[in-house]
């Protein structure tokens, strides 16, 4: 049996002044085992330290119980002092009586039973302790530094200026964080860049320093020493050893983005450089993803694009974008149900971007079509049927990639419904030639008056494939008595038989049966025609009704009166003629398929309409009766084509089928998305490769940076012909918008996607340094050490409702403020309000916005708000000498060197004014503002207009904080700032071995205690580098290979990947390099297997028998 | 010689304990920072120089109410009667305070005394005496509902409606009281009254300080509810709302307590009633404190309103929902009459005419009351309704 020496130690009175250190001697002296037993007043102390070695040697003890305070505190002096005395560390334990027992107890007879209960039960475990070695680790002597702010530059440089390599990862294109933002610094008011960039320049040449901007962590593996780690490098599309950043691509791009750097206060391009002084001195593309627009667009056109590109003038390239999509710019700049402005980010704010008016003044702005170069021919023959917008869309795409199409249309006239359809004075046909004759001229034959009825034949003509786009011609019927009344007309029939120029006898009134834009479009043009008064009736209400909005207003401006919830139930003829409609009235009822309610006749309520001409609008569908009888196309029940959703093949091979041929009447952009569908099905058809991959419509982008304050929520209005400019001509309604009008509206796009890929900035550069192939790029380093310094961002300023943060222009937060004060900021360094530019002459500075508010944000102090309000308002009044300064408090804190005299200076030299008391709101008066508050001292209640007030948002850990938190496996406190291993005596050390903690990352802090950090941060790595290798808590976890049945349970549960699985033994082995003791899979393992050393199962059961007394 | 009042004074520890006791509990969190000041719609009405924020130190210290001399302490009490329990500043505290809290804490202290204003004397006196603050005879309770039909409460229905005092016996507020049943008739759901056998809900002196009345009272409810076997209360005052919600519970209530506007929401939400009559007109809704920042309710009257075909629903630009301005009648405030030029009601219908609105719609007896008496001393000719009877119109009732 082992023999086990306790010392108890009195720790002053903070023991023995509860505890009765002669019974507990007593008793212990006692116990099994105790070979020894003292006491000492403190035994910390050297003479107690002797005392333990001399007794040790004495008594020849091989085991040691301190029973003294926590181990945290003395194991490790005890642990040296017996080593010294040649005992094995490990076989000392430490029984904590003071923290756990005379700290918390003030009976003595309670607290000394409990003493001896803990010693006792210490030194049932260490009796059973084994000797332990701890294993040396080697260091990698490499530091990986998070975050390239004023914290990261200076704990990278530290680290590389005393030799060692350095790898420093930015999230930014640039470092420099959040200090190059700021103009000047509190209390010495230097010059923030002008100290912050030799830094940066140091940063970029030292060699030691590996510098990955545009990047972030992606994984982190190892431990302490050994870590390896991934970087995700961010396509940044440009080529950062041929930019040379001479900034020729940035007036290039025509797509604006809010501005970070100036803290939204701006806007920048799509490719950007933060700000001049960056490094890298290099420009990065802002490439976010599809924006909704486009993917909402059947066609993919890129929406975005082109109204960026019109935003800037640039109308020419803007159409070549536009065409590289959807040839009919024309028309669909006049007719397209634009599905595009219905998922527009704006629209959630007010008026969707103007999107289709834009599109038409760019295709209308072209004089002569463009001259382009046509592809190399491909010998492969395609006959395409009908030349509406789905089978000339399926001829375009195929004719750019050198095929040769030859479209058959049975009509005399080109365009399909386009033309037969729409009428004039919603399509001028000059418009829609300009579409044709572009799509023309790519090579794209067009036959009229040939009608095909056998598509299969076509083949066996010498066709390689076929496309089907014969449109929906068939009426649909009312089934109505008198429905073949002379006068009843149908709405196709009588739109094409007008359009193509026929005159038909339409009496003085008219009405038209149906609720869609062909309704809508018959009863206009049978106003033209010269009807005196036309009715629409409509079965359901104006809700459901399916026309174009624009186009049901544009009809009630002319006078045509619309009859909802009613339909017709006979045609009733009088002197040969039509003479009276008979009708019922509708109710709804529960919602159909369509999600609209479903109209129900009110039984009894048939009212009569006097009519002489009625036109039935109620819908086509597809004629296929052509087919000839052995034809192995087949068809739906309604006479429609049926093809693969996604490759538009039919039921033939070669045969392909879109537009309202297969979906029955539908609009124009849907028929144009299957013609290109098929177009790409055709070529890969005839290329004979996989037909159905890779055709996938992308996800919307989900990450859309909105403006500081969302205004200009409505759209530019195009000017319309007045009701006395339409009557009886088919002159164009609608006019469109003006030049400036155009560049205006675009510019209400919020840039949703980022870069748009129009190419121009490729145009520009000199250096070929834009590489738009370029993809992220994984890179793996090894480092032995981490430091963090992923620094803070401001609290949102919009969660503050009641300041009017989000809501006015003129409340602005302190980083804005920065800007604004900064040389390189949108004013630059002027101090304009952002509403007017006005210069303003009061400014209210609110302190603890969101700080010091546990009841509605967050309950800490951001420490550095009442220095950088004092420092604003003194720069304030430096710049704008006749303006007042107005700095609104609960307290001002300004604990720092010198800080105490820079407020007094603001007060006795600038005279900025103080008032102690938090506002309530700040309210919009007249042109400026006014702040609801009291000064709490005067105690009189306050408002206090002003021009501008400034918001100190609270500072809260930069907004990846949580994620890098999981990544890293480290600790953040609630607020997501790193925990520190001791909050006094361990500051910049994660309490994760081989983590340093920098910056704001860890609590709010200004530039000096930042950089003081820092450089503490640096030199804890650099002790770890100095080191070579580094020991290891033997105290790990060991695997009895007998009990180990190999479940992998413990795989699993190992937070640290400590364990490996021997498939040829069948059991797990532990990496004891990585193992941390944390005993999770102690818990985890059913057979017992798994044991931490020293804290074996044995050894609890001792201790907790001794505990429970048994 | 006469002695001049001293304005050195000594901290008064027995005050301050006083107060803590009877539940000025967060007094000591404060930090001054007087957002409250400015939040309170004291500020607003401006001729009244309320500090609010210097209640809690002051209770700290022990000072509250402490004037021994007698025209002193009448300005004082004036002062702790200030506060209409609107917790506009409980809301924008940063800390939480709760600053109405505090000042009932004081009001206990002086109705013990009987050192409290003479006009809320009377209103304890009759709650005590006949179960109203009204002074109406207690048989006299549930006739309004005379003509309508309504059964007396037995537990096999679905809700006891429980009207309020003020709709019970005020001749034009009884149309709320009116209304309602109309809906849930219409709606046909099972509810009765009570009539004669309950009391007023003891919100408003419970917070003018008059605690043991308030708990006789409550007392008497419970059981009354207890014994008719009541499981959900309807009610058309936020303030017996709030009460039976929070405060009966800790007398042993367990009945569950509804707001009309909640409840009529779901019916419509649910289909069970649709508004298809026109009111074609711009009404402006007023958010009552008690039912929306005490309560956050503030969806359901909107909805209502909002399923109204024809009407337009208006907002204070600045001063809605949990911004909205008291109208003054809360915590016996309704009973304290001002002088002119320090009334929020003033304030508030000031705002709400200023939207433009035809119709300024209410959801609290209390609310309504004052807003009908200050249109009319200010010579309004704009129409003060509540949810209910604007639903119940649109309903072709």
């Amino acid at each position: 049996m082992k023999r086990v020496g306790v010392f108890v130690c009195h720790c002053g009175r903070n023991i023995s002044a509860t505890v009765d250190i002669e019974k507990v001697l007593r008793e212990i002296s006692k116990h099994p085992g105790v070979a020894h037993c003292e006491d000492y007043k403190y035994m910390c102390s050297d003479p107690g330290q002797i005392m333990i070695r001399e007794k040790l040697k004495e008594n020849n003890l091989d085991s040691i119980v301190v029973a003294s305070c926590s181990p945290l505190l003395h194991e490790v002096t005890f642990r040296r002092a017996v080593q010294e005395a040649g005992l094995n560390p490990y076989l000392l334990e430490m029984a904590n009586i003071r923290e756990q027992c005379s700290w918390i107890h003030t009976d003595t007879d309670d607290a000394t039973e409990k003493a001896i209960e803990i010693i006792k039960a210490t030194v049932e475990k260490a009796k059973y302790n084994d000797a332990l070695v701890p294993a040396k680790i080697p260091v990698n002597p490499r530091a990986l530094v998070l975050g390239g702010g004023i914290a990261g530059i200076q704990a990278a440089l530290d680290i590389a200026n005393s030799g060692y390599e350095v790898v420093l990862v930015e999230r930014t294109p640039s470092v420099g964080g959040h200090m190059a933002q700021l103009s000047e610094t509190f209390p010495t008011l230097d010059c923030s860049q002008c100290i912050l960039t030799p830094k940066m320049v140091d940063i970029g040449h030292q060699e030691k320093v590996k510098l990955y901007t545009y990047a972030e962590l992606e994984e982190v593996s190892g431990s302490v020493g050994n870590f390896r780690v991934k970087i995700r490098r961010k396509a940044s599309y440009v080529d950062n050893v041929k930019c040379n950043g001479c900034a020729d691509c940035e007036p290039a791009c025509p797509v604006l983005m809010e501005n970070e750097f100036d803290a939204h206060m701006s806007q920048r391009k799509a490719i950007y450089r933060p700000f001049p002084q960056a490094v890298p001195n290099v420009y990065t593309i802002d490439k976010r993803g599809t924006p909704p627009c486009r993917v909402a667009c059947p066609a993919g056109v890129n929406v975005q694009g082109y109204v960026a590109l019109a935003s800037q003038g640039k109308f020419k390239e803007a159409l070549a974008l536009e065409r590289e999509e959807n040839p009919f710019a024309s028309v669909c700049g006049r007719v397209c149900t634009h599905l595009c402005e219905s998922e527009c980010k704006r629209g959630e704010f007010g008026d969707a971007v103007s999107i289709r008016t834009i599109k038409r003044f760019i295709a209308d702005h072209e004089e002569q079509l463009p001259e382009h170069e046509l592809p190399e021919s491909k010998k492969n023959k395609i006959a395409i049927i009908g030349s509406g917008p789905s089978g000339l869309s399926c001829a375009y795409v195929l004719a750019k990639q050198g095929y040769k199409p030859t479209v058959f249309e049975s009509l005399p006239v080109i365009g399909g419904m386009l033309v037969a359809g729409i009428p004039e004075f919603r399509l001028p046909r000059e418009r829609l030639k300009q579409d044709i004759d572009y799509i023309k001229s790519w090579g794209v034959d067009i036959e009229t008056d040939r009608k095909i009825d056998d598509p299969e034949g076509l083949l066996k003509e010498g066709f390689d494939a076929v496309y089907i786009s014969s449109g929906a011609h068939i009426e649909r019927k009312l089934s109505v008595d008198g429905e073949d009344l002379k006068g009843v007309f149908y709405g196709i029939d009588f739109l094409r038989r007008v359009n193509l120029g026929e005159k038909l006898e339409i009496g003085a009134r008219v009405s038209v049966i149906g609720g869609g834009n062909s309704a809508i479009d018959a009863a206009r043009t049978a106003l033209r025609s010269g009807a005196e008064e036309v009715t629409i009736v409509y079965r359901r209400s104006l809700k459901e009704m399916p026309a174009d909005k624009d186009e049901i207003e544009e009809a009630i401006k002319e006078k045509i009166k619309i009859r909802f919830l009613a339909t017709p139930t006979a045609f009733i003829c009088g002197n040969g003629a039509l003479k009276e409609m008979r009708c019922i009235k509708m109710k709804l009822g529960l919602p159909d398929d369509s999600g609209r309610r479903r109209p129900e006749p009110i039984p009894g309520s048939e009212f009569t309409i006097p009519v002489d001409t009625v036109v039935v609008t109620i819908g086509q569908s597809p004629d296929t009766s052509y087919l000839p009888k052995d034809t192995k196309l087949k068809t739906s029940k309604w006479g429609s084509f049926v093809v693969d959703d996604v490759t538009k093949q039919t039921s033939v091979p070669g045969i392909f089928a879109g537009g309202d041929a297969v979906r029955g009447p539908d609009t124009v952009i849907w028929a144009i998305a299957d013609g290109k569908e098929a177009a790409v099905s055709i070529d890969r058809f005839i290329r004979g490769s996989d037909m159905n991959e890779n055709r996938t419509k992308p996800q919307a982008v989900e990450r859309i940076i909105l403006p500081r304050i969302i205004k200009d929520n409505t759209r530019q209005q195009a000017r319309t012909l007045s009701a006395e400019e339409r009557a009886g001509n088919f002159e164009e309604v609608n006019r469109g918008l003006s030049e400036e009008q155009v560049k205006a509206e675009a510019l209400r796009c919020f840039s949703c996607g980022g870069c748009i890929e129009c190419r121009e900035c490729e145009k520009a550069c000199g250096q070929d340094a834009i590489k738009f192939e370029k993809q992220d790029e994984v890179v793996e380093e090894e480092v032995g050490a981490i430091v963090v310094a992923t620094g803070y961002e401001l609290y949102p300023i919009d969660k503050i409702r009641e300041y009017g943060a989000g809501k006015y222009e003129d409340v602005i937060d302190g980083l804005q403020f920065e800007r604004l004060l900064s040389a390189s900021g949108p004013t630059q360094g002027e101090i304009r309000r952002p509403s007017d530019k006005k210069v303003p002459k009061r400014i209210a500075f609110i302190c603890c916005v969101g700080s010091r508010d546990p009841e509605h944000h967050l309950p800490y102090c951001s420490k550095i708000c009442c220095m950088y309000n004092t420092k604003h308002a003194l720069l304030y009044k430096e710049r704008v000498p006749d303006g007042e300064a107005i700095i609104f408090s609960i307290d001002i804190r300004t604990a720092g060197k010198d800080y105490e005299e820079f407020f007094m200076r603001a007060k006795e030299d600038e005279n900025v004014v103080y008032i102690r008391g938090k506002p309530s709101r700040v309210l919009k008066e007249g042109d400026g503002l006014v702040v609801w508050t009291t000064d709490t001292l005067t105690g009189r209640p306050l408002k206090v207009k002003c021009d501008m007030v400034v918001l100190s948002m609270a500072v809260v850990p930069s907004v990846e904080t949580f994620e890098l938190a999981k990544k890293l496996r480290i600790q953040t406190n609630i607020h997501g700032f790193f925990n520190e291993a001791h909050p006094k005596l361990r500051p910049v050390e994660s309490l994760v071995p081989g983590f340093f903690l920098a910056g704001c990352a860890q609590a709010p802090k200004d530039i000096p205690e930042t950089v003081a950090q820092a450089s503490a941060a640096a030199s804890k790595a650099l002790e770890m580098f100095s080191k070579k290798e580094l020991t290891a808590e033997p105290m790990v976890v060991a695997i009895d290979e007998e009990m180990c049945s190999g479940c992998k349970l413990c795989v699993v549960t190992c937070p640290y990947e400590a364990r490996e699985f021997d498939e040829e033994k069948n059991i797990v082995r532990i990496n004891e390099a990585l193992c941390m003791g944390c005993g999770s899979c102690v818990a985890a393992c059913p057979s017992g297997a798994s044991q931490q050393k020293n804290l074996v199962e044995k050894q609890m059961a001792k201790m907790v028998e001794v505990i429970l007394g048994e | 010689m006469a002695s001049k009042k001293n304005v050195v004074v000594q901290i008064n520890p027995e005050i301050r304990e006083a107060l803590l006791e009877m539940g000025a509990v967060d007094a000591y969190k404060c930090y001054q920072c007087g957002k409250c000041a400015s939040v309170c719609p004291w500020f607003q009405v401006g001729t009244y120089e309320f500090l609010v924020f210097r209640f809690p130190l002051e209770t700290v210290l022990g000072l509250i109410a402490s004037s021994e001399e007698k025209e002193e302490l009448a300005k004082e009490v004036d002062k702790i009667y200030r506060c209409v329990g609107c917790e506009a500043c409980v809301e924008q505290c940063p800390l939480g305070v709760k600053i109405p809290d505090i000042l009932r804490s004081a009001r206990r202290i002086l109705v013990d005394f009987g050192s409290y204003p003479e006009t809320l004397k009377s209103v304890v006196q009759k709650i005590r005496n006949v179960g109203n603050p009204l002074g109406e005879p207690r048989e006299n309770r549930g006739d309004w509902a005379k003509d309508l039909n309504v059964n007396a409460y037995s537990s096999d229905m679905e809700l006891l409606y429980f009207p309020c005092c003020v709709p019970a016996y005020d001749a034009r507020i009884q149309k709320v009281a009116k209304s309602t049943a109309l809906i849930l008739q219409k709606s046909g759901i099972s509810f009765g009254i009570l009539g004669d056998k309950e009391s007023c809900c003891g919100e408003a002196i419970r917070r003018a300080g008059a605690e043991n009345v308030f708990t006789e009272t409550a007392r008497s409810n419970i059981k009354v509810f207890e014994e008719a076997g009541v499981r959900q209360v309807l009610v058309s005052s936020p303030h017996c709302y709030v009460t039976f919600k929070n405060e009966y519970p800790d007398l042993g209530a367990r009945f569950e307590s509804l707001h009309t506007t909640q409840y009529l929401w779901q019916l419509i939400d649910a289909g069970r009633i649709r508004p298809d009559k026109e009111f074609k007109k711009k009404v402006v809704y007023h958010d009552p404190c008690t039912l929306g920042r005490q309560s956050g309710i503030y969806e359901e009257p909107r909805n209502i309103l909002k399923s109204i075909p024809g009407l337009e629903l208006l907002e204070v630009e600045e001063f809605s929902r949990n911004l909205s301005v008291c109208c003054g009648a809360g915590s016996g405030g309704l009973w304290i009459d001002w002088p002119v030029g320090e009334r929020m009601a003033d304030i508030r219908i000031k705002q709400l005419v200023d939207t433009g609105a035809e119709v300024i719609v209410v959801a609290c007896p209390y609310c309504l009351q004052m807003f009908e008496e200050t249109v009319k001393s200010m010579n309004l000719d704009i129409p003060v309704m509540d949810v209910t009877e604007i639903l119940c119109e649109a309903l072709g009732e």
